[in-house]
């Protein structure tokens, strides 16, 4: 394996592992709700996942018609939560009869439990969250080209600490870009048109188990010899379930699997492509189901 | 202008725009002490007598049985870093039904009393179902009174398992009654009583997160 594909692997899996360390914990914390409110409590997470893997999949709109194109680079991408991801309102859970609304903490809300009182005098807690401002992942991807002005591109990580405090991680995604500017006359810019398919697993036993698709027009031009600027307007699909053990009442745990509602949103992205021989470098901006950012570097030839 | 020209133009304005709404910083790892919350529970069991159109009984349970350590399991959280351990629902169930069939029972209570002279208060009222088959447990009517004695008794064995002493008047006896039908035939039932906690303790866990 050469030293480039190693350094874009191992930087995507400690990127990755970046996110596990807390991940028992979420588990821990799951156990004890509702599946109702485990939605709640993971509300989150839909959006933070579709605006991460959704993004830094195409960087520029020229895709050459024939001829060999190969890069493999590693994408790195951030979203950050707004006040409203914080907290949700929880449902009361059966036996339970609470007596006044809380506002409990979402998994990126406060570290501070709330606890809710009930009829009778009996509490629920709700626990508390990671106190998260942002979430942010990092994928190597290989894009090889081009045969009739397409692409195609994959992306992969796996990491499996081996250690039941950190669980693990996969991520896999294909996709392909195919040009469009060849089919106009005299364009100014080129333009191109992209999908990418891609499942996300964390945690054991997939914990939580989404997959999500991305198609997106990009347009982009050189305005120097290694400077070209890209805008893109998109579409994103993403679907989650999560599969936990549930504490029962009178003890034990029963594995539950719960189905989030689909995040849909249109995405429209900006970025900028520093373009060299055998390295580029790019860094956008993405307005999805929450702002996000991404930078990357990729190694290789062509476009 | 042309349109290629407005390309970067537009680039700079979007990125703009997003950065004055709050856009994800350089990440570095941090700290967060977390509360968890682990649900337990605690089952007891007790024999309901009758010889008329009544049912009645008692029990004494010993709450320091309760191993708090089995409780967290592997949830990460060290019994030194538990906060509390509170009360978060009641239900009941005929565990042992019954021989007459069509036994019905209604209007049951139950009082609590703590060693040391804590009590009787009111814990549940308003038992009611069949008898003469198994049950699935019930919610319970609770009481403010008998919930606030259960609370201070989880407290104090959570205070004296943490510095590893005994737990002073730890026993809570349970006096229970109620009516039964049909009338001029002897009840005798198995009933139990599931008390759920909830247990709230901190971790520390690292989060990769910006600013």
């Amino acid at each position: 394996m050469s030293r480039t594909v190693r350094i874009a692997l191992l930087a995507g899996a400690l990127t990755l592992a970046g996110v596990l360390p807390a991940l028992a914990q979420v588990d821990v914390n799951l156990g004890s709700l509702t599946p109702e409110n485990v939605k709640g409590y993971l509300e989150p997470l839909p959006k933070a996942l579709s605006v991460t893997l959704n993004s830094a999949a195409f960087q520029t709109a020229n895709v050459p018609m024939a001829g060999l194109n190969f890069s493999i680079g590693i994408h790195v991408m951030a979203m950050a939560f707004k006040d409203e991801d914080r907290t949700y309102s929880p449902t009361d859970p059966p036996g339970f009869t609470s007596t006044a609304p809380v506002a409990a903490p979402t998994v990126v809300g406060d570290e501070q439990a709330v606890t809710q009182p009930g009829q009778g005098g009996l509490t629920q807690v709700y626990p508390g969250g990671f106190d998260l401002n942002q979430f942010e992942i990092a994928v190597p991807q290989v894009t090889v080209g081009s045969l009739f002005g397409t692409k195609l591109m994959g992306r992969w990580i796996e990491v499996n600490t081996g250690d039941s405090e950190l669980g693990k991680a996969k991520l896999w995604g294909v996709g392909a870009q195919h040009n469009l500017s060849h089919y106009m006359a005299e364009s100014p810019v080129d333009v191109s048109i992209g999908a990418m398919y891609q499942a996300f697993e964390l945690g054991d036993d997939k914990l939580i188990d989404s997959k999500t698709w991305h198609a997106e027009v990009t347009a982009s031009r050189n305005v120097l010899p290694w400077l070209q600027p890209y805008l893109a307007a998109g579409y994103d699909s993403f679907k989650m379930e999560v599969n936990y053990d549930q504490d029962l009442s009178g003890g034990g745990t029963q594995n539950t699997n719960v189905k989030f509602d689909d995040e849909n949103s249109a995405h429209f992205t900006a970025g900028l492509l520093l373009g060299f021989p055998t390295i580029k470098l790019h860094a956008q901006v993405d307005l999805a189901s929450r702002i996000g950012a991404a930078a990357g570097v990729r190694f290789g030839f062509g476009s | 202008m042309r349109i290629h020209r407005l390309l970067p133009l537009a680039v700079l304005a979007l990125g703009g725009l997003s950065l004055g709404s709050g856009c994800p910083t350089i990440p570095k790892i941090q700290d967060r002490v977390v509360e968890l919350a682990v649900g337990g529970t605690t089952t007891l069991d007790f024999v309901a007598d009758g010889s008329t159109n009544t049912w009645s009984g008692n029990a004494t349970y010993d709450l320091a049985d309760l191993d708090i350590n089995s409780l967290l399991g592997d949830s990460g959280i060290d019994l030194q870093h538990v906060k509390s351990i509170t009360l978060s629902g009641v239900s009941y169930r005929v565990s042992v039904p019954d021989q007459t069939a069509g036994r019905t029972i209604t209007s049951g209570t139950v009082l609590a009393s703590r060693s040391g002279g804590g009590g009787p208060v009111t814990l549940l009222t308003g038992f009611h179902g069949p008898a003469d088959v198994e049950t699935p447990f019930t919610t319970a009517s609770v009481q403010p009174d008998g919930v606030t004695m259960i609370n201070q008794l989880l407290a104090d064995i959570l205070a004296a398992a943490k510095t590893g002493t005994p737990v002073a008047n730890s026993t809570i006896t349970y006096d229970y009654n109620g009516e039964s039908t049909p009338n001029g035939v002897p009840t005798h039932f198995t009933w139990q009583l599931k008390l759920d906690l909830s247990i709230v303790g901190t971790v520390k866990v690292k989060v990769l997160d910006g600013d």
